[in-house]
Order: C-alpha cells, then structure tokens, then sequence
C-alpha cells in the first residue's frame, strides 16, 4: 500500500465528487429537506383535517341531549373534531361528502331506557369507509356511548340497591398502568413513543444506504464505462489502492450524508411530534440512542458502499451495476420493513437464525438492542462490530474480483458461456 | 537490454484465438509499430504487454520482468495509452494531468516537472485550465497522449495513438513522439492503421494478421522483401501472400 498514490486517488475522487452536483444535492440536501418536510406534513395532515360528526337526533330526549352534551364536551380535548347537530335527516347527511361519521338517535330512545330496568335504547352509529378520519370519530363517540351507559348504569343501582355504592357495581376491579423501561424501571412519558421512534429511525437507515449506491457503482463502475478505466490499471497503484481510494472517499461522501440524515430524521420527529400533538418531545432513549442511530447509519451505509462496489467490479455499466447494487440491498433492506411489523430480534434468536446472516439485520438490532436491554448499549456495540466485519470481508472480496481480466472481457465470456450451454443443451 | 520479449504468446476468448502463438522483441530505444488490420489481434498483445490481459500461453517481458508475475514491476516503467482512453471529465486537464503524474513522481518537484511537460506535449495552451467535458475529441486525445508521454516511462505503449485525429493534428502528435524519443531516449510501441505514420515514425514494424505476425522488419526491409514502393502496398502483398499459404 502506498499511501501517496491512496491519497491521490482519494483527492481525484472528492474533487469529482465535489463537482458533481446531482450526487451532492441527492446526499446532503435533500435528507435535510426531505425528512423535516415529511415530519410536518405528516404532522400538518393529521391536525390539519378535521374530523366531522354529524348527529341526527330524533329522539329529542333527556338522554339522547346528555350524549349530545357529553359528545360536544370530548370534542373539545380531542384535538380537532367537529361536530355537527343542525343536520335533521339522514338524506341532508348524504349531501356532505365530508362527514367521517353519523350518529343516529332514534325516535323512544330516552324512553326505552327509562321505562324498566331492563330496558335498552338504540343508536346507530355510521361511520364512513372511505374516510381516514372515521375510526378517530368512531372511538370518540363510543367513549361518549359508554360515559353515557355508566351514568345510566349508577341510576339504576341507586333506584334497584340503594345502599350500594354504585361505582363498586361497575369498576369492581382497578387498573393501574404503569409503562417500563429496560430493567423494570418506570419509563419517561417520551419513552411511551419509543417503539415509533425505533421506526422512524430505521426508515433513515433505509433512506441513507440510496446516495452512496450512486456514488460508488459511478465511481467503479463509471471509470469502465467512461474508458478511464484501462489507463488507470496501468498505473503503478495497485488495485488495493485504486479500490480503497474510491471506498475511502465513498465513506467521506458517506459519513457527511450519515450526518445530514441523522439531523434530518431528528428534525423529523421533532416536526412530526411537534405538528401531530403541538408539543416538542425529546426523542425516547436520550442522546445515547441518537449516538447509536449516528454510528449505525454510517455503517450501514459503509456495507451498503461495500456491496455495491463488490458488484460494480463485476458489471458491465454504471446502469447496471446501479441497478443490481439497488435491488439486492432492497432485498437485503426488508429486514428493516419486517422489524417495523414485528420484533426482528425474537424472530431471529428462535425462528430465524438465517437473519443474521443478512447485514442489515445487525443495523437494525444495533438499534432494538439498545433501547430492549438493561445494558443495550454492549450488544448494540457487538451488532455495530459485525457490520464493521461484513464491509472489510466484502471489500477484499471485491478486491480480489478487480482484476483487468473481470472487467475488460467479464461480458464476452459470460456470453460464450451461455451459448456454450445452449448448443450442448 | 530488450525493452519487450515475446515468445509464442497465445491468447483466448472462450474458444476463440485471438493471437496464435506470435513471437517479436523490441529494442530499447526504438519506435515500434504493429500494423494489421481490424480485428487481427493489435489491441490484445498491446493489453497483454501493459499486464491488463493474461496470456493464454507463451512468455512475455518487460526489461526483463514477467507481466503476469511480476507485474508491478512492469507497471511502474511502463505507460499505457488505450485504443479508446477518455479522461475524467470533469476534471479540468491540468488535474488530470496532475492526477496521473502523481501516481508516478515520487517527489513533487518530480510530478510538476511531469505535469510541466504534459502540458508541453498536450499544446492546449490555455485551454488545459478548462474542465475536459468542454474539450473535442481530438483535444482529449492529444491530452490523453500527453498524459501517457509526460511520466517518461520506459516504455510507452500507444493503442493507435493518431485516431480520431485530424491531418493536422495527426501531424503534432508524430513529431512530439519523435521528439520524445529523442529527448528521453524511452521505447515506443504502437499500433496503427496508419501506413504513412507508421514509415514516417516506426524504426521497425511487425504485420499481424488473423493473431499471426506475418513478417518483421524496418520499413526498408519491409518494402524490397514484398518488391513495394511503400509500406501500403507491402502489407498488401504480405497479407495476400498469408492468405495464399494458408
Ligand atoms: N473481450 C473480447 N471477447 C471476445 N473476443 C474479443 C474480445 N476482444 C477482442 N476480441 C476478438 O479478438 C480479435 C482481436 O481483437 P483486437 O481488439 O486485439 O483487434 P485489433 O487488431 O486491435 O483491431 P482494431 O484495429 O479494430 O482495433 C478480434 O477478432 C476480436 O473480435
Ligand atoms: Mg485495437
């Protein structure tokens, strides 16, 4: 190895790189764009869009006013949710296209209930299917629905077994909820997001392996292509150089777009968070996890590199090297979509061992780990050591595979191959 | 010392034999020229020499050093211009200049020494302060050449060094060969399609046809073995004298 001749190749590269706007605007602007953007607009959405009720009460009863009253009177801690009780048929609801959900309140109603005690009053409840907002509206009314039948409840008790103390009668059991963390401790209100968190989290890390495909498979891949290939291997670098020289400055344009893209899911889910519920929460798991989040995406993005360059030696051109490096890494990436549905950890360690072998597997648990275990941060370490040991196995390899011969002739021979076979086939 | 040697080299693609069994060596100091026609095997013994391409079969070396085993060795007195070499565009082309003679130089002195003589050799004159993306065809391959020639190898391969070249141009390029020649006392091989290139520049030249060298000679020799008034018409009649044997 020789140093002069590495950093030379690393120089030539960054000031390519430098000059190439597309690859710079796609791996340090957009993520500091894109992921803040996407926070407040998930964010604006949800609070943005009302949800409509529409009543229709019939009965015009002393119930069906309470479950009105009490109706009106959710709303108002519910974030945005209108409710409409002008509306005098169920024909005038059709007309507005807007509502999420009808409550209908029949004629008898209030006397159905008060006339025994057995007695039941209906309501019809229509929630629209088309609507994203019809299964917020749908629990708020249920809430009132149920506000309702208790105080329903505790008038009967009193009128059927007036010594008893009607509240025993309907919560003969107590709940107490207390949300923990790691090692039993109780969690901080901004931990009870953390599973959330974790998504939005290894979204990034799919988010940020796309530049540094680019970079590389043009910086390989590219110099065949753009048939500045054959006169660089006949320079006295050798392919270590050569190959290192590109990786190195592949990590350089890499740990800048790890850097943005940390900042950017972190402005995301301060945005998100901040649009959704008008508050700024700090991100569950502290610093430590946003340290974590930092280093692993930056290995992440150093396997994916690798990867893509173990493919790049061995294609054709820059489109297609882009292409399968893109394909197997999505491949690969599922993983990290799998994990949102399901704890990749416990599929792994008892159904699956054959996860571990996948690279993006271990960016993933670098992060689960953390935040599951007491001492989280000692596996997450052992998860980060692997993807550092997957990027130097897929590098020699690919050094290995960068060989004059491959690169100038690796197509035709293939070919033959395969023409070969059919003829004897 | 013979700057290249080459003995029975064979070379395959699948079934396919691209050269079959040539042998030649080179003087140092000469200017050596394959002529032959498309197809006949200039570009692989050329990719061969420059340790890029395996020989199938056969021996091949560079002052001495074998290019398969001791190919770093060979790399680092040799210099390679491809048949179709491009330059990183954008780069402007001193930087190109100064990327590849820093892959040489030790020093720095050395390599602005180099990149000094590049831009000599490239005559771009201002215009090599320019990215190469706004150059034309034949300023790329002037440049690409210059790059080639301003390291002082020991060997300078050059895969049809004139093409895409215009009269005038082509011109420029012979005499800063020769000129390098004569200043550095370094080898030249090159291959051509050029006849009046080759006579004009090639202290000896080999015919290859169909993966064989068919005869070997100065331009001279060349001429009054085949009864010619030029190399053209040589090279005619020693292909078509191949063809009859064969
Ligand atoms: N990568 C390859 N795979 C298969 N065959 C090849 C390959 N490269 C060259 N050949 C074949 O080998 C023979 C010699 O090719 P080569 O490129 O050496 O010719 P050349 O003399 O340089 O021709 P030209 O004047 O057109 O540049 C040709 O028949 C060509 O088809
Ligand atoms: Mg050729």
């Amino acid at each position: 190895m020789n140093w002069r001749r590495l950093k030379n190749i690393i120089w030539k590269e960054l000031l390519d790189l430098s000059r190439d706007k597309r690859t710079i605007f796609a791996a340090i602007i957009v993520p500091i764009i894109f992921y803040p953007t996407l926070g407040g607009l998930i964010g604006y959405m949800f609070k943005a869009q009302p949800a409509y009720i529409a009543i229709i009460d019939y009965d015009k009863g002393e119930y069906s006013e309470e479950l009105k009253n009490t109706l009106l009177n959710y709303s108002k801690y519910f974030g945005n949710v209108n409710i409409f009780t002008n509306y005098t048929s169920e024909l005038q609801v059709l007309e507005n296209p807007n509502i999420d959900l009808t409550l209908i309140i029949p004629k008898g109603f209030t006397e159905n209930i008060t006339k025994s005690l057995n007695g039941v009053g209906i309501v019809y409840i229509k929630p629209n299917v088309v609507s994203s907002k019809a299964s917020e509206a749908l629990s708020l009314v249920e809430m009132a629905i149920n506000a309702l039948s208790n105080n329903i409840v505790r008038k009967r008790i009193k009128t059927a077994i007036p010594n008893v103390e009607p509240e025993r009668f309907l919560n003969p059991i107590k709940k107490v909820v207390e949300y923990i963390g790691p090692g039993g401790r109780a969690a901080s209100p901004e931990e009870r997001f953390l599973f959330l968190t974790l998504m939005i989290f290894i979204l990034g890390l799919y988010f940020s392996m796309h530049p540094a495909i680019a970079f590389v498979t043009d910086s390989v891949a590219g110099e065949k292509e753009r048939k500045t290939l054959e006169a660089l291997l006949v320079t006295p670098a050798s392919r270590i150089e050569i190959l290192g020289g590109k990786l190195i400055a592949s990590l350089v344009l890499s740990g800048v777009a790890a850097g943005m893209n940390t900042l950017g899911v972190f402005l995301m889910y301060t945005f998100l968070f901040g649009g959704l519920l008008g508050v700024q929460i700090p991100i569950g798991g502290g610093l430590g996890l946003i340290g974590i989040y930092a280093i692993d995406v930056f290995l992440t993005v150093t396997v994916t590199v690798s990867i893509a360059l173990l493919l790049s030696t061995v294609s054709g051109s820059v489109r297609s090297a882009h292409s399968n490096a893109t394909a197997l890494t999505t491949v690969l990436a599922l993983v990290m979509f799998a994990s949102i549905y399901g704890d990749l950890e416990k599929i792994a360690s008892q159904t699956l061992p054959l996860l571990y072998l996948i690279p993006y597997t271990h960016s993933v648990l670098a992060l689960v780990t953390f935040v599951k275990y007491e001492n989280g941060f000692i596996y997450s370490v052992r998860h980060l050591l692997i993807l550092a040991i997957y990027t130097l196995a897929l590098i020699t390899l690919g050094a290995k595979l960068f060989s004059g011969e491959r690169i100038l002739i690796a197509k035709v021979k293939r070919k033959g191959r395969k023409f070969k076979l059919k003829l004897f086939a | 010392m013979l700057a290249v040697e080459i003995k029975n080299l064979h070379r395959f693609y699948g079934d396919f034999e691209a050269l079959k069994g040539i042998t030649f060596d080179i003087d140092e100091g000469e200017i050596f020229g394959l002529i032959g026609p498309n197809g006949s095997g200039k570009t692989t013994t050329l990719r061969i020499i420059a340790t890029i391409l395996k020989p199938s079969k056969g021996i091949v070396k560079v002052f001495g050093y074998d290019v398969v085993r001791e190919a770093d060795k060979v790399r680092e007195l040799i210099s390679y211009l491809p048949e179709e070499a491009d330059l990183y565009k954008r780069l402007t082309g001193v930087e190109n200049l100064l990327f590849f003679a820093k892959m040489y130089g030790e020093t720095s002195d050395e390599v602005k020494e180099m990149v000094k003589f590049g831009i000599e050799i490239s005559g771009l004159g201002n215009r090599v302060y320019d990215k190469v993306e706004t150059y034309s065809k034949g300023m790329r391959r002037r440049l690409a050449l210059a790059r080639t020639l301003m390291v002082k190898p020991k060997l300078a391969i050059l895969d049809e060094p004139t093409s895409g070249l215009d009269v005038y141009a082509s011109v420029n390029v012979r005499n800063s060969i020769k000129k390098f020649v004569r200043e550095t006392g370094s080898t030249v091989l090159l291959s051509s399609h050029n006849m009046l290139e080759v006579e004009y520049l090639c202290d000896r030249v080999a015919f290859i046809s169909k993966g064989n060298i068919i005869a070997i000679g100065t331009p001279d020799e060349l001429k009054k073995k085949y009864n010619a008034s030029n190399l053209e018409e040589a090279f005619v009649r020693a292909v078509e004298s191949e063809l009859e044997e064969t």
